[in-house]
């Protein structure tokens, strides 16, 4: 199974529509989409911030800014890449507030508990605790554009628009940051 | 093509996003390149890591946020929506047409406007020595006229002539403890429902004077006619108002409540808690 396949929600409809439909005043229409985005959203900070709780904050955050700028929608817009736009700007504006970054956050082994208390199996649960430090050492850029790329899913055409770039640009970027996780990576194993 | 070209496709090797062609090279290129090859197994390894990673569910609480979030917020929109309404719905424009006690007033407040335009000639033009305070006294006596209008309608006037007065509160933007108060005694004393609810929603636009907020909460518990038991409930609804709970249990338990009501004041109170 493709695990960037969407569940099979019983609403139907286009994110396109029912952001449409939220920016015409029916807020109903927001729930589907926090239903569809939110453990996509959370994770995406929760990889960035490796914070559980601040992951929450900020995803709860960026559904508060999807009503509140909802008339700035455009429905030739995709709605992911709008919402992963209003996500980036939710963290940089919440690193401006608190003038901390992510390394200050990041604490491996405690941290790492908590994040894979889900997870039973030893052997499995090590590889990602390798592959999350090796996460953590990367630059903030290139851990973004991992994260969205490999773990979002999202196509480089998508990320070239959040980011504002093209997609030649994010191609050999997310190319680059690639190896450098791998070099991180298999150093440690 | 030489290894630095061949490492540079090889995650698009392994995304398969090559044409048959580069696919065919790489794969000879890595038949006999063990460096190629070993970078080629590490990525294919890391990717199939990172596709392996289960996404973490967020806890209950980001949903329980999430609707309470969306629940004040679409209670905003329709308090905008209301207000917006509210406004556009009421022109003073046509109460002058047919009362004479108003138009005698309009009268009144076009002389003295008059007179104002004209002390401030004289005070540009000549050495007259009349003095800011005394326009500011005329500006507060056209006031006073106007509401001397409105009290005498409120006590004299028919049932739609007392509408009228009351709705001519939407003329004034800070009214004064006077006018509040003969609006709060129209709510609780008028014996004409209509004029009622009119001075219950004129009161609803000063809701956050103390005072009115007070009258309001407490005309809920004194008020019987259904019309405006639902306004009173609906307005309370919109300032979120959670004094008004006790009001609105009697309200659900009195055998006298129209189901109507029961039925808003039990919605009402499912917003409020």
């Amino acid at each position: 199974m493709n695990k960037f396949k969407k569940p099979g929600f019983v609403n139907k409809e286009t994110d396109e529509a029912l952001m449409s439909t939220v920016r015409n005043g029916d807020l109903d229409a927001m729930s589907p989409l926090f239903e569809r985005y939110r453990i996509k959203l959370y994770n995406f900070f929760l990889r960035l911030t490796f914070n559980k709780e601040l992951s929450q904050d900020l995803t709860q955050n960026v559904f508060y800014r999807i009503i509140k700028y909802k008339h700035t929608y455009n429905e030739e817009y995709k709605f992911r890449t709008w919402m992963y736009q209003m996500a980036r700007n939710n963290l940089a504006d919440f690193y401006e507030k608190d003038k901390i970054r992510t390394s200050d956050y990041y604490i491996p082994e405690s941290l790492d508990d908590e994040y894979f208390s889900d997870i039973n199996e030893m052997e499995k649960k090590e590889r990602f605790q390798q592959l999350h430090s090796a996460l953590a050492k990367l630059s903030e850029e290139q851990r973004e554009l991992l994260v969205l790329s490999r773990f979002q899913g999202l196509k480089y055409e998508e990320i070239s628009k959040i980011n504002g770039t093209t997609v030649g640009v994010v191609k050999v970027k997310i190319h680059r940051a690639i190896n450098k996780l791998r070099e991180v990576y298999f150093e440690s194993v | 093509m030489k290894c630095r070209n061949i490492k540079e496709l090889l995650v698009d090797y392994l995304d398969g996003k090559l044409s048959t062609e580069l696919k065919e090279e790489i794969e000879k290129h890595l038949e006999n390149c063990e460096s190629c090859l070993d970078d080629a197994n590490q990525l294919k390894n890391l990717m199939g890591d990172i596709y392996d990673v289960e996404d973490v569910i967020p806890e209950d609480s980001l949903r329980d946020n999430f609707y309470t979030m969306l629940e004040r917020e679409k209670r905003k929109l329709h308090r905008l929506k209301h207000q917006k309404r509210y406004y556009h719905s009421r022109s003073f424009g046509e109460i002058w047409t047919n009362s004479p006690l108003l138009q005698i007033a309009a009268g009144f407040a076009l002389i003295i406007t008059g007179a104002l335009i004209g002390m401030n000639l004289n005070l540009r033009f000549s050495t007259s020595d009349l003095r800011d305070s005394e326009i500011t006294a005329l500006r507060n006596d056209m006031l006073e006229m106007k509401q001397l209008v409105m009290f005498t309608l409120l006590q004299q006037g028919s049932a739609s002539e007392r509408i009228k007065a009351v709705s001519y509160v939407n003329e004034i933007s800070q009214p004064n403890d006077k006018i509040i108060q003969a609006l709060v005694k129209t709510l609780n004393n008028d014996k004409n429902a209509n004029v009622r609810l009119a001075a219950a929603n004129a009161l609803f636009q000063f809701a956050n004077n103390e005072v009115v907020r007070d009258s309001l909460i407490e005309a809920l518990g004194t008020q019987s006619d259904p019309l405006i038991q639902i306004t009173l409930i609906n307005i309370m609804v919109e300032l979120e108002e959670e004094r008004s709970v006790d009001y609105l249990r009697k309200i659900i338990n009195s055998t006298e409540t129209l189901d109507e009501v029961k039925h808003n004041a039990e919605k009402g109170l499912i917003v409020l808690l």
